[in-house]
Formats: structure tokens, sequence, C-alpha cells
């Protein structure tokens, strides 16, 4: 059975349908995506599993159970850092998490270690008394993260963990949730960052207008839709027509998006046809879950 | 129903917490006031009125004044505070990913604007009987009772106002229209019997009227009947509207 299960899930604001009937099934100690444009009910999707959101139609379970029916039980296993922070701003850094705990009525002993255990995981333990407006966007993203996990969940929800911090920021974030992900905590993590997705998901659903357009492994979709590697042609203004002729005549799926072309499945031996075409650079790569993201929806799925 | 108790003292303690760290700034604003208006107009006034109902005027305000005191503390919390908590700072939605849910919010919002409401009352009643202004000592577990009543019916009062408040800007108008008539009319500053009956009674419909007869009742005695229908309202208000509380900000949190 997995942790979290759902079928035909809807959800309406008003005469709007944010999430249009979406199923996933998520495992025991798998790192699932949801990965899409803003826009495309990743959130609500997340706020219906924590049971923020009641949901208009369809099944949802979390840990067996329905979460509009048992919320208090199951949120005492969970764990969520919202896409907004919304951290204490009149308590401290330790403050925020010792707080957290007394929600969960977590004892004091257990909760004080517990808070320097994570403060110390999350590279806090020199901000401990410092007040929420004292410390960095990458700080207090960290802390929502420490706090998220002072309840030891079992599943955690990240809605765009990373989003707005520099790539330090970033790959430190990265970091930890990697070695949460070894100890086997179940993650579902939404995100706009392709590179996010394919460094931490093991699974994802590629989700728009409140659809799940596709999902499984990133590098099997990617693999299955896309091929093994790309050739990415930027092309000047001149004879671009010219150039987009030659491209053709090679016989392999491409797809254009502003001035590139992607070319799929992109092999070596193409690399010589396309010489004195008139591009401005070329670039062979490896095949990466941005270019499946381009593919499927074309440019009406990018904001 | 012990748990639900529980997770609501989780959010007074919350808030308990953030008051420790700043209470004596908080202190000055809720007991400041009514101490100069105890003094100011008590003594000032008191110069020219001599005596109500065979009191001092002094003495005829202050168990008005208690309920100001706590009028003022619970609905100042439940506003700014409540509003500054649910909308601005999101605290609340930090708080529902807990066990906690927006019942047991709810309520432990209303119990700590209720014991604002009683350390300000509270801070008043020892300075009365500090200046030799009280001698009703055998009611004050009555009148402590009474105030953290009328806390808690004025706290979920305040608290459904705020759920359907558009932004601050909108608790100056409830302040100027809705508190200063409290203060105003209810039997605080001089004895509700000089107001037209029909006037009166729109006062009735609230809880500050009701919790100034009780109290009144409880320092100098007289009638009983107000007082009973002042218990009887408190008793039918609270749990309705620690209910309409829940149910308006359930309304403003959940789309
Ligand atoms: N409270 C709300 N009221 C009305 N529409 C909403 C509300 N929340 C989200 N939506 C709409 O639902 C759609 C999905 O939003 P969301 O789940 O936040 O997307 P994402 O997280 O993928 O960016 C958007 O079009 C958004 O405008
Ligand atoms: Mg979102």
């Amino acid at each position: 059975m997995g942790v979290v299960e759902a079928r035909q899930l809807e959800r309406d604001f008003g005469a709007f349908r944010a999430v249009d009937g979406i199923a996933f099934n998520i495992e025991e100690g798998e790192c699932y995506g949801f990965l899409g444009p803003n826009g495309a009910g990743k959130t609500t999707t997340v706020r219906m599993i924590q049971g923020l959101l009641p949901r208009t139609g369809g099944d949802l379970t979390v840990f067996g159970k329905d979460i509009d029916r048992e919320p208090v039980s199951i949120k005492a296993d969970l764990g969520v850092v919202s896409q907004e922070n919304n951290l204490d701003r009149d308590l401290t850094v330790r403050q925020n998490l010792l707080t957290y705990a007394r929600y969960f009525d977590i004892e004091p002993e257990v909760a004080q270690s517990r808070a320097d255990e994570l403060l110390k995981f999350l590279h806090l333990d020199g901000k401990k008394g410092d007040k929420l407006s004292a410390i960095s966007g990458g700080m207090q993203r960290r802390l929502a993260i420490a706090r998220a996990l002072i309840n030891g969940p079992r599943l955690m929800l990240l809605d765009e963990p990373t989003t707005g911090l520099d790539p330090q920021a970033r790959h430190m974030i990265w970091a930890r949730l990697r070695s949460l992900k070894k100890q086997k905590i179940t993650m579902i993590l939404t995100t706009h960052y392709m590179e996010e997705a394919e460094r931490l998901c093991d699974r994802v659903a590629i989700m728009n207008g409140g659809k799940i357009l596709m999902e499984g492994k990133p590098s099997e979709l990617v693999k299955d839709v896309i091929g093994e590697e790309v050739i990415e042609l930027n092309l000047g203004d001149e004879n671009r027509q010219a150039a987009l002729n030659r491209v053709r005549a090679l016989g392999a799926a491409y797809e254009m998006h502003g001035d590139t072309v992607y070319i799929y499945n992109g092999r070596h031996e193409m690399l010589s046809a396309l010489v004195g075409i008139g591009h401005r650079s070329v670039l062979h790569r490896k095949a990466t879950l941005e270019d499946l993201f381009l593919k499927l929806a074309g440019r009406t799925l990018v904001d | 129903m012990q748990k639900r108790l529980l997770r609501a003292f989780r959010m007074w303690q919350r808030n308990y917490d953030v008051f420790k760290s700043v209470y004596l700034a908080s202190i000055v604003g809720n007991i400041g006031e009514p101490i100069l208006y105890l003094f100011g107009i008590g003594v000032g006034l008191g110069v020219l009125v001599k005596e109500v109902n065979g009191i001092s005027y002094v003495q005829f305000i202050a168990p008005g004044m208690m309920a100001a005191a706590a009028m003022n503390a619970a609905a100042f919390e439940c506003t700014f505070g409540a509003y500054t908590r649910m909308m601005e700072q999101k605290v609340y939605e930090g708080i529902l990913a807990t066990p906690l849910s927006i019942d047991d919010i709810v309520l432990g919002e209303i119990l700590w604007g209720a014991t604002k409401g009683l350390i300000s009352s509270g801070i008043l009643l020892v300075i009365l009987v500090a200046f030799g202004l009280f001698d009703a000592y055998a009611e004050i577990p009555l009148i402590l009772l009474n105030m953290a009543a009328f806390g808690i019916a004025m706290s979920a009062l305040t608290l459904t106002i705020t759920a359907l408040t558009p932004g601050y800007e909108f608790f100056n108008y409830f302040f100027t229209l809705f508190l200063t008539p409290m203060l105003l009319f209810t039997g605080i500053y001089f004895p509700a019997e000089q107001l037209p009956k029909w006037f009166y009674s729109i006062f009735l419909a609230f809880p500050t009227a009701h919790a100034v007869n009780i109290n009144r009742y409880l320092f100098h005695g007289g009638s009983a009947t107000m007082p009973l229908w002042g218990a009887l309202f408190m008793a039918v208000s609270i749990p309705c509207g620690i209910w309409l509380a829940s149910r308006m900000v359930r309304r403003r949190l959940i789309p």
C-alpha cells in the first residue's frame, strides 16, 4: 500500500478547476516530484495532502487513512515546508522549533535535544538565539525544513523548497534533502527547477493545467520521449529559414523555442551535417528533464 | 475533549511565550490607559459629582473600569494581534500543519484574549485595593470569574469580526464606532438608568453591559435581576461565540 494514494482527485475554486482528476501512488521511502509551471496545481495538491484544503472530489488517503476524516493522527506523522514561509516571526530560531514541538506534544527534554540536533544538521547552530528578521532567506528556508523534521515525520511535503534562493543556498538544501532520502523518509517535492527534480526525485509527475501529463522515473521519461542526447543550435536572425530546412533534412525530431532549435536524439554524425548552417552556437549534450518539459507542452507550458 | 483543550492550550502557550518576552511594553499599554481614566475621570470628575447611588464617584466607576480594562485588552489582542498572526505572519497556516485544527487555534486565541483581559483587570483590582477603593474581598473569586467569562465572550466576538475584516484600517472604525460606545453607554461612567431604555437595550445584546452590571453588583450589591440576566447572557453567548468565531476563521482561511 502506498504512503499517499490519490484517485480522480479534484479541487475547484469557484468555477475554476485547479486540480483536475489526478491519480498517483507514492511508495514508502521514495522521493516523488510534482513538476510544473506556476499555476499547474502543485500547491493545491500538496495542500490537499496535508489536510489544509478539503478536496472537491475523488479519493485521497495518507498512510491508508482519509485525510479529511482523520487529520489529527495523520498530521502527527507529517512534516510540511510550505511554498511561502510561515515561520513564527515573533519567536527566535530555536524557539520556533521548541514551540512547534509542543504542538506535537513532544516532551520538552526530547524537543530540546532534537532541536539542537536539527539546527546542527541544517547548519543553523550559530543562529539559535537570532530573530527571524536577522537571518537570510536561505537560512529561513533551512529553518522551515528543520521545523518540519521536529516530529520525526514519516512523510515530508516540500513545496518549492529552493525557489528564490541563490545557487549556493540551493545546493546546501539539496545536500540535506539527499541525506534525508538516505534515511528513507518519504518525500513529496514540488518544483519548477528541472535540475532539482532530476537530482532528488525517484519519480516525477509532470503537471500542467491541473492534470498530470506524464509520470515516471526522470531518466526513463527523458529517454522515452526525447532520447539520450540533444543537439542545441542557437540560430542567428539571418538565413533562419534556410537553416531550418537543413535541420529538417536530418530527419530527426526537433523543436524550436525562441531562437534555439532542439534536435532530439541528436547523434554525433549529425553535427557534421550542420557545418556552415549559420548558427551562433551549438551544443551537443545529454537530454534532460527540461527538454522533456519543453517538448511536452510546447510554448504554452512555459510561463 | 481533554485532548482538544490540551491542543488549544498549546496555542495559548505560544502567545504566552511571546507575551513574556515583551511583557513590560504590553502591560504599560493595556493598563496605563484605564489607570489614567480611573484617576483622571474618577478623581477629577469626582470633585463635581461627589456621590452616585450613595458611594463616591471613583468607587462608582471602579467596577466598570475593570470591565473596560478587560474589554480593551481582549479586543486589542483578538483584533490587531490575531489578524497579524492569521493573515500577515501566517502563523495559523504554520500551526495547521501540526495536529492542531482551526477549532483548536481559535479556542486558544480566545482563551489567550481572555487571559490578557484578566491580567489587565486584575492589575486594576490590585491598584484599587492599594488605594483603599475596594473592600468586597469575599467577592474576589466571583469578580475574577466574571472578568474571565467576559474576556472569553469579548474575545470570541472580536475574533469573529477579525475573521471578516478586510484589513487593518477597518479596526479603526471598529474601535471608534463599536468599542467607544461600549465604554460610554454601558453604565461604566454613569448609571445606565439615565439612558433611554430602548437605547440601552441595544447594548444588552453585547457582553460589556452585562459584565459591568455583574461587577457592580459584586462590588456594591443592589438588585440582582440584571446581574442574573447577565450571567445567563454569558452562559449562552460563550459557546455560541466560540462556535461562530471558529466558523468565520475557517471560512477566511479555507477557500
Ligand atoms: N485560493 C484560491 N482561489 C482561487 N484560485 C486559486 C486559489 N489557489 C490557487 N488558485 C488557482 O489554482 C491554480 C493552481 O494554483 P497552485 O496550486 O498554487 O499552482 P502551482 O503551485 O502549481 O503554481 C492557479 O491557477 C491558481 O490561480
Ligand atoms: Mg505553488
